[in-house]
């Protein structure tokens, strides 16, 4: 059995190691050998985030070869044009397509990169998940609706988010399980 | 009950010191060892304290572990540049209950100001040096390191680096049959424990001889261990780098350091002797791989593995082999995006203040060194902590006008180095202004409360001390509070207290933005 990599970026923040923790935990439930890497040193100085989770039979290294990354779940846009360099032919990238404004630029309008162009690359999702998430009532639950993103490629269900989420989080349970479903949704139904 | 948890490596280290029977944790906040700490403070029957700095922590557990307890202390790799005075010389001494010191290196320094090796600093007071290479080793390896400790009377460093301290892996574990750890009884004999020269010449003999016996050990001890694999070519390696030769070179013969001090030389000697081409892949320094040639086993590393920064198995494996390999798309230049003061962050004040003045301004670490940053550009020092007030006095006395520097210093590093420096300020009739970002937290590394600001990291109220009154006993004779965002006060107090001579202090309080709103 391959190993089944995934990186996860953001920006501090964004529950971005919130989120690991729970993929990670969704394939130690199911008995395979798990390992991740977070980088989150300023992150709460609104920095770059990025954490990588493996899983598989056996793992050696927390950290994937650059093209060897299966999946990129990008939690915010500009986020994953710095993440290009992972993406080899086959990588499947989810892009919340929300913008967060760096300090180095003086607008959200004014040099922003888009993802679209800037990625050359066809297996691209990009999907308005904080737009989504919002419309449940509360934007909190994005990370869930990513998570059911990327859940729609791999081997987890409704059940197994269910109970690695609410192993840390106890609120709003229904409305993370609408998030979820409203994740795989989007990805089922998008034209690539 | 045997449970299975992702743990981190910092989470991983503090089990193991629980289940070591460990009844006292002292240490410093300092990016990745800081959870360590934590962890271990939310188990049961245990006590575990934010120290005022580490020397002091370090020597809080020598007075645990000469009273018959075992004692962990933690800290980042520079922390034990301030506990080494009292690590050196504990090396002579010994130790009563197992005392370990955890130190964290930062390579790739995501969060430190300098990428030191503390191996080094293992072998230099030498006492053994531990390295585990995942969390499950974390907790396995932290166990033996008590018993190491007091098997052969020495501290023990456990080096982590930040990668072990913060990748998660599987940890199994049983708590059901934790077995009880009593206190020994307390056991001082002044002949050990008072280093005056009669007695420091006799246990300098006794560290020497130790040394036998730790190389002896080296030899038969399953910290280290061969994966057995093919021999055109092999690795001497340890910690997370061992991960990423067997993800980078599978089924090549690896030779496993757990025990980095002392390294066992014979095992090593009939390793190399039995693979045709053995590299050395260590991150930082070639520590492994100086003593390996020191000792007349020749081996190559660094001519192949870069000095600086952290490792990966893409340079591992490119390292060795001399060839990139590379199907990705090509990096897409990006917009930074720098870490920056929070938007309601009370030390944004400060620095607009500090600009606009066009100061000299010795700062220290924290959260407010990303003043030295765009658009405040208001720092011109940040070397070690508690040296902002030092440097501004130095600058000072080599003539530079006392109206045009200051020195800024956050609250958690006041108490952690800068009061010494205000108390040589005074004494040798300094005249300089200090400034104390007062956040009533240690905010840099996840809001820890300390000496002078919030209840004990067990959550007991905290009797803390008071900034202004310790400033006026010490002999300071000017002492203004301010907000930091009444812009306006704060810009004619800095301009009033420049003028000033003598030793002055502006204290620009305001809680940090992120205990606002978490906690
Ligand atoms: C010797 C040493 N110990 C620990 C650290 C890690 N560290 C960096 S800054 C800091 C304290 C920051 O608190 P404070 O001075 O109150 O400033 P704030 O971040 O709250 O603005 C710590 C613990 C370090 N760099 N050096």
């Amino acid at each position: 059995m391959k190993a089944t990599n995934i990186l996860i970026v953001g920006v501090g923040g964004q529950g971005i190691v919130a989120a690991s923790d729970i993929i990670a935990d969704m394939a130690l439930t199911k008995g395979l050998d798990v390992k991740k890497s977070e980088i989150h040193g300023m992150s709460q100085r609104g920095g770059v985030v990025s954490s990588f989770v493996r899983y598989g039979e056996k793992i050696y290294s927390s950290i994937p070869f650059r093209d060897e990354i299966d999946f990129i779940l990008s939690f915010e846009e500009m986020e994953s044009i710095r993440a290009a360099e992972y993406i080899n032919n086959d990588t499947i990238v989810i892009v919340n397509t929300q913008r967060i404004k760096p300090a180095t630029l003086h607008s959200i309008t004014e040099g922003y990169p888009d993802a679209k162009t800037s990625i050359k690359h066809d297996r691209l999702y990009l999907i308005d998940a904080i737009g989504e998430a919002k419309k449940t009532g509360n934007e909190k639950v994005v990370n869930s609706l990513m998570i059911g993103a990327l859940s729609y490629f791999l081997h987890f269900d409704e059940a197994d988010f269910m109970v690695s989420l609410q192993k840390r989080v106890k609120k709003m349970p229904d409305e993370n399980r609408t998030a979820y479903n409203k994740g795989k949704e989007l990805v089922k139904n998008y034209v690539l | 009950m045997v449970e299975k948890k992702l743990l981190s490596g910092d989470e991983a280290i503090a089990l193991g010191a629980y289940e070591a029977g460990v009844a006292c944790g002292f240490g410093y906040p300092g990016t990745p060892s800081t959870e360590i700490l934590e962890a271990f403070a939310t188990f049961k029957d245990v006590y575990a304290e934010w120290s005022i700095n580490e020397k002091v922590a370090l020597e809080n557990a020598t007075g645990v572990s000469l009273a018959g307890s075992r004692s962990i202390v933690t800290m980042k790799h520079v922390g034990l540049n301030v506990a080494l005075d009292a690590f050196m010389t504990l090396a002579y001494t010994g130790i009563n209950g197992g005392l370990v010191v955890a130190s964290a290196d930062d390579p790739g320094m995501h969060s430190s100001q300098n990428e030191q090796d503390n191996r080094y600093l293992g072998k230099f007071a030498n006492v053994p040096v531990i390295e585990p290479s995942d969390s499950s080793e974390a907790r396995t390896f932290t166990k033996q390191a008590f018993e190491i400790s007091e098997r052969f009377d020495l501290p023990v460093l456990l080096r982590i680096t930040t990668r072990t301290a913060h990748s998660g892996s599987i940890v199994e574990f049983d708590l059901s049959n934790k077995p009880v750890k009593p206190k020994k009884k307390m056991d001082i004999p002044w002949d050990k424990y008072v280093m005056m020269p009669l007695n420091a010449k006799k246990r300098r003999v006794v560290l020497v001889k130790k040394q036998e016996e730790l190389r002896a050990f080296a030899e038969i001890t399953e910290l280290n261990h061969e994966d057995a694999g093919e021999t055109d070519i092999g690795f001497i390696t340890s910690g997370v780098s061992y991960q990423y030769v067997r993800e980078a070179f599978p089924g090549k013969a690896v030779f496993k350091l757990g025990l980095l001090n002392p390294l066992p030389l014979k095992r090593i000697d009939s390793f190399v002797s039995r693979v045709k081409k053995v590299y050395v892949v260590e991150e930082v320094e070639p520590y492994i791989e100086d003593y390996l040639n020191a000792a007349g086993i020749k081996v190559e590393g660094k001519s192949k593995i870069p000095l600086i920064d952290e490792l990966n198995p893409d340079i591992v494996r490119s390292g060795i082999l001399g060839t990139k390999q590379s199907n990705t798309l090509e990096a897409v230049k990006t917009p930074g995006r720098p870490p920056q003061l929070c938007p309601d962050c009370g030390h944004r004040g400060v620095f607009k203040v500090l600009n606009e003045l066009k100061l000299t301004v010795a700062g220290d670490i924290g959260c407010y060194t990303l003043g030295a940053l765009p658009p405040f550009s208001a720092m011109h020092t940040c070397i070690d902590m508690g040296s902002s007030i030092n440097h501004a006095y130095g600058i000072i006395k080599a003539g530079e006008p006392s109206d045009k520097v200051v020195a800024v210093i956050g609250d958690s590093t006041f108490m952690h180095s800068g009061i010494t420096g205000i108390a040589n300020a005074v004494y040798n009739n300094g005249s300089m202004l200090t400034i104390i970002l007062d956040n009533r937290t240690t905010a840099m590394t996840g809001r820890q409360p300390h000496a002078a600001a919030g209840d004990t990291l067990q959550g007991a109220p905290g009797h803390n001390v008071d900034i202004e009154a310790l400033l006026h006993a010490l002999g300071v004779m000017d002492v203004a509070v301010v907000d930091p965002f009444d812009g306006k006060n704060l810009k004619s107090l800095v301009e009033e207290y420049l003028k000033k001579q003598g030793v002055r202090v502006i204290i620009a309080r305001r809680p940090c933005a992120l205990m606002v709103k978490h906690g």
